[in-house]
């Protein structure tokens, strides 16, 4: 408007300059302090968001070490409390006083010793099996759930079944690996802590993402109980999924099936390079 | 004396650019040290030569023309939105092109209107650049950066000299000796405040803390 007076003939300059130049100061002046308050408070979010993400991480990083840990404490007394006294008792059989021994003793204590090797054999199997399943390093996450799901099934106590819809070509072996993991722990859960009767696991596709989907009919987990554990001290197996999600930049939802009846984990990952088979994986 | 701060200042800028930024300085920071010797090559010019004096309309519609070229590619430059690159293009085109048609025409009077034009494009460019920066983004972004300042000298400048400029081709001879000062005072403003964007950019480089070396705990190594 002042502008508009401006070239109308019988303005008055310095009005129209006090005024317009003070406004326009004003305005500036006003926008610049309105930025600065703006974006010193963005900052102040930002940082705060990123201390919660550090805070996340933390825990997540120590859940994942306290695990490692408790795995490496698994294997030593696996070792220290089955496999040295068997050792041990083998050495017993073929101790120094054995050349003395009669020929009928000899091979008695050579027989015994043999069984006790096979023995620790299949014990060194056992924990070597549970640290890499052969079935999955060989034939995939396939034929690695199935036959996890087989095991259970066997045990009679749940009834559980796998299908894989949308499985044709195998994903980066580390990957496969760290997914087996994730179910483990979820089935691993479900057997301890919800009472189910039966357990059904369903793979597919949609477009580059990849679906696991379990469900059972035990007490389950929502996803705000999720969260709460994940955040909380106690739930270090959820935490350990939820730092193996972030390696694979994958997510987990956790929900109560519409009828109620069923709980559902689903776990949603990006098909993209990182789950794509690499060459030194085949 | 108002007219020799005013020369003095522009030195300034230049004198910071040299001593600070020279060596590390961005394209952008060169583009405005262009702009600063333009503006001081102008004002000594207008300052020593009677016939640039005398023809100081023509002068300061041919500066005009210049300033809103170079400032049009610093902001260019600064801006990331690719419509507004477009836009900035196509608006400063267009400026120099009736810029120039009305200096052919017209060129023994100052250009009131293409000059409040051209600031109107300067405010609208910069209030552009303030809606950028302030785009939420993943990592915290400090938006106190030397281009910032420069930026906040030129809104500044601009907005107080907008209504003078408007008027300027109406004002008599007496009234623009008199009021000429808000001028003078706002680009001495803006000098100043440009010179602490270079002295500024000089301490940024120097305190800029080194790159952050994270460990990758997924890796196969560890696990």
């Amino acid at each position: 408007m002042t502008l508009l007076q401006a070239f109308s003939p019988d303005y008055n300059v310095s009005t129209v300059l006090f005024f317009g130049t003070i406004g326009m100061l004003a305005l500036t002046i006003g926008l610049i302090v309105f930025i600065s308050f703006h974006q010193r408070k963005v900052i102040r979010y930002q940082q705060q968001l990123q201390r919660m993400e550090q805070d996340q991480q933390k825990t997540l990083l120590n859940a994942s070490i306290r695990l490692q840990e408790e795995e490496r404490q698994r294997i030593a007394a696996d070792l220290h409390d089955d496999a040295g006294p068997l050792l041990a008792t083998a050495r017993l059989y073929l101790n120094e006083n054995f050349v003395n021994l009669d020929k009928q003793t000899q091979l008695q204590s050579i027989y015994n010793a043999k069984q006790i090797i096979d023995d620790t054999i299949q014990l060194i199997r056992n924990i070597s099996h549970s640290l890499m399943p052969p079935t999955l390093k060989n034939f995939g996450l396939e034929s690695a759930v199935n036959d996890l799901f087989q095991k259970i099934s066997g045990s009679g106590s749940m009834n559980a079944s796998s299908r894989f819809h949308d499985y044709r070509e195998r994903l980066k072996a580390e990957n496969e690996l760290i997914i087996f993991r994730i179910i483990q722990e979820l089935i691993n859960n479900i057997l301890k802590h919800s009472n189910a009767s039966f357990i059904h696991l369903t793979q597919n596709t949609s477009g580059q993402r990849f679906f696991i989907r379990i469900h059972h009919d035990g007490r389950g987990l929502t996803q705000t109980d999720f969260e709460k554990l994940g955040k909380s001290n106690v739930g270090l197996g959820l935490k350990n999924i939820q730092s193996r999600l972030k390696v694979l930049q994958g997510k987990i939802f956790f929900e109560k099936d519409m009828s109620q009846t069923y709980y559902k984990v689903t776990i949603e990952l990006n098909r993209e390079e990182d789950l794509k088979p690499s060459n030194e994986s085949n | 004396m108002q007219e020799a701060i005013r020369l003095l200042s522009s030195l300034l800028p230049i004198i910071f650019f040299v001593i600070f930024c020279k060596r590390k300085a961005s394209k952008e920071l060169w583009v405005f040290f262009v702009y600063c010797i333009i503006s001081l090559i102008f004002d000594v010019f207008l300052a020593v030569s009677a016939w640039a004096f005398d023809h100081r309309f023509s002068v300061w519609n041919f500066y005009g023309i210049l300033e809103i070229g170079v400032l049009s590619y610093f902001f260019y430059l600064i801006i990331n939105q690719r419509v507004i690159k477009v836009l900035i293009l196509l608006s400063s085109i267009l400026y120099i092109i009736f810029s120039l048609i009305y200096f052919q025409i017209y060129n023994d009077y100052y250009n009131s209107i293409m000059s409040t034009i051209g600031s109107v494009i300067l405010l609208i460019l910069a209030l552009c650049y303030f809606l950028n920066t302030m785009k939420p983004t993943a990592e915290p972004v400090n938006i106190f950066t030397p281009v910032f300042l420069i930026v906040i000298a030129l809104l500044v400048n601009i907005s107080s000299t907008l209504f003078l400029i408007a008027i300027t081709n109406r004002m008599t001879v007496g009234e623009m000796t008199k009021y000429w000062g808000i001028s003078n005072y706002a680009i001495i403003l803006m000098n100043l405040t440009v010179s602490a964007a270079f002295i500024l950019f000089h301490y940024q480089k120097k305190s800029k803390p080194p790159e952050s070396h994270t460990v990758d705990f997924t890796s196969r190594n560890d696990r």
